[in-house]
């Protein structure tokens, strides 16, 4: 029976061999994968023959480190010469891979944003869904991957040979491959062909399916917004732009500016002028005059919801669904709905007073079911 | 690296690929790791495996050797390497333009003598 010294021994020199193997195949990648793995599966042959011979160390010590042992094959290839088979891509390829990357890091963010910070957000004020809440939790990871590890993962890949290399590279079809001890940016059709390794096709198609899975995401929350609101999906979007620019800081200080003026009998004119381009902006002053003197044509306002329980001392919170519609503006009937967050106060005596409103949300539509 | 290392060197690479290619022709079909045994016999500083396999990768390269996996019984498959007709033409005019430089070289030690 061998020593267990003498199997630790072995052990060791087959790990070490496996590790100079694996590197040499990395550093050979210029060779195209076949070419490399066939390299590397000669060079553990040879091992095995020296390790037969006991000469195992004295074989690696005369080859020197993998990756000037690889610089050697590819300089006698004439691979490592510049300018050298290998022509360096052209500006306008790295352009486009640029131009790649730039999208693919940036699609995240743009798709991430409003599905973050306007459909769960508003959801919350009209009563989210179940499938709000999964949205609220993908749009918050597709933020942190966007915002943190995205970043991190590029950078990180940035000059990584083979299948870690950017998508753009690949689109642009351009691989990053490490030559002995150097890292180098080729075309891939110059490149010898391997079975292994990402194509451009390949590449394209990934792309395509990402995009594919993440609109699929961000297009079946879109419409589960626009079920909620029973609104046509098509109407969305315009929901959404309408959103950005009014729900946002704008609809507050307008409601606040309006319900005041209408406390004090004042016009409703008297709100900040550049609150007042929006024309649902618009339109809900217009509602809100009319109901002073009750010269509306049509319109409605229903509470949806009203706290039955509340702290002492803490304002009480409801909902309410102002409904607008049928209004002519151009020769065309519209429908605005506006909800309406209701601060109400408890006094010690048990009455209560609306101390404010505050839109939460602004919508648009043919026409709205009451 | 000093001038005589790097020139050593520069002769080395030249005629360890005309030494390969001799080398096939003589003895037939050999793996890498007999090859450079082979040249290691030969001499010490003759050739070591930083210097034979990238050689012996290029002239496969280049179609003057060509390389096939055997599989002998229970051990691990090996590439054998043979010369081919390129090769052995290659070969041909390589010793002729190593005769000549051979004869140069002794001619002009003759004259310094």
């Amino acid at each position: 029976m061998k020593p267990a010294h003498d199997n630790h021994a072995k052990s060791s020199t087959g790990a070490r061999v496996d590790d100079y193997l694996a590197r040499l195949e990395e550093a050979l990648e210029l060779l195209g994968p076949t070419e490399a793995a066939d390299t590397r599966a000669e060079l553990g042959s040879y091992l095995a023959e020296a390790a037969r011979d006991g000469r195992v160390d004295e074989v690696l010590g005369t080859m020197g480190a993998p990756e000037s042992f690889a610089a050697g094959i590819l300089s006698e290839r004439g691979m490592l010469a510049t300018p050298g088979p290998l022509p360096s891509p052209s500006g306008a390829r790295i352009a486009v891979a640029a131009i790649v990357d730039v999208i693919v890091a940036i699609a995240p963010l743009a798709l991430g944003l409003p599905l973050a910070f306007l459909m769960p957000a508003q959801s919350m004020y009209a009563g989210a869904t179940a499938l709000n809440w999964i949205g609220l939790v993908i749009a918050i990871g597709i933020l942190v991957i966007t915002v943190g590890i995205w970043p991190w993962y590029y950078w990180r890949s940035r000059n990584r040979p083979g299948r870690n290399q950017s998508v753009g590279r690949n689109v642009a079809g351009l691989r990053t491959v490490r030559a002995g001890g150097e890292v180098r940016v080729v075309r891939a059709s110059d490149m010898p062909r391997g079975r292994r390794g990402m194509t451009r096709a390949g590449a394209v198609i990934r792309f395509l399916v990402a995009f594919w899975i993440v609109g699929g995401v961000a297009y079946a929350m879109v419409y589960s917004y626009a079920q909620d609101r029973q609104s046509p999906p098509d109407l969305v979007l315009q929901v959404v732009a309408q959103d950005v620019g009014s729900a946002v800081g704008v609809t507050t200080q307008l409601t606040a500016a309006v319900m005041e003026a209408v406390s004090a009998g004042r016009a409703t004119t008297e709100a900040p002028p550049d609150l007042l381009e929006d024309a649902a902006v618009e339109t809900y002053l217009e509602l809100l005059g009319s109901a002073i003197d009750n010269s509306a044509r049509t319109y409605e306002i229903t509470w949806v919801s009203e706290a039955t329980y509340v702290e002492p001392d803490s304002p009480l919170l409801s909902d309410a669904t102002f409904l607008v519609e049928a209004l002519e503006r151009g020769g065309e009937n519209q429908a605005w709905r506006f909800t309406v967050r209701k601060d109400t106060e408890v006094m010690d005596d048990g009455t209560s007073s609306v101390t404010s409103y505050q839109i939460s949300h602004i919508q648009i539509g043919e026409r709205w079911a009451p | 690296m000093d001038s005589f290392s790097s020139w050593v060197a520069q002769l080395r690479k030249g005629v360890v690929e005309l030494l390969v290619l001799r080398l096939l022709a003589a003895r037939g079909p050999l793996h890498g790791y007999a090859i450079s045994r082979h040249l290691q016999e030969l001499g010490e500083t003759v050739a070591g495996e930083s210097t034979v396999y990238p050689v012996l990768k290029r002239l496969e390269a280049e179609s003057l050797v060509t390389g096939a996996w055997i599989q002998e019984g229970e051990a691990p498959p090996r590439k054998d390497y043979e010369v081919t007709e390129a090769g052995r033409e290659f070969l041909v005019k390589a010793s002729e333009q190593w005769q000549t430089l051979d004869g140069a070289l002794r001619l002009l030690e003759e004259e310094t003598r």
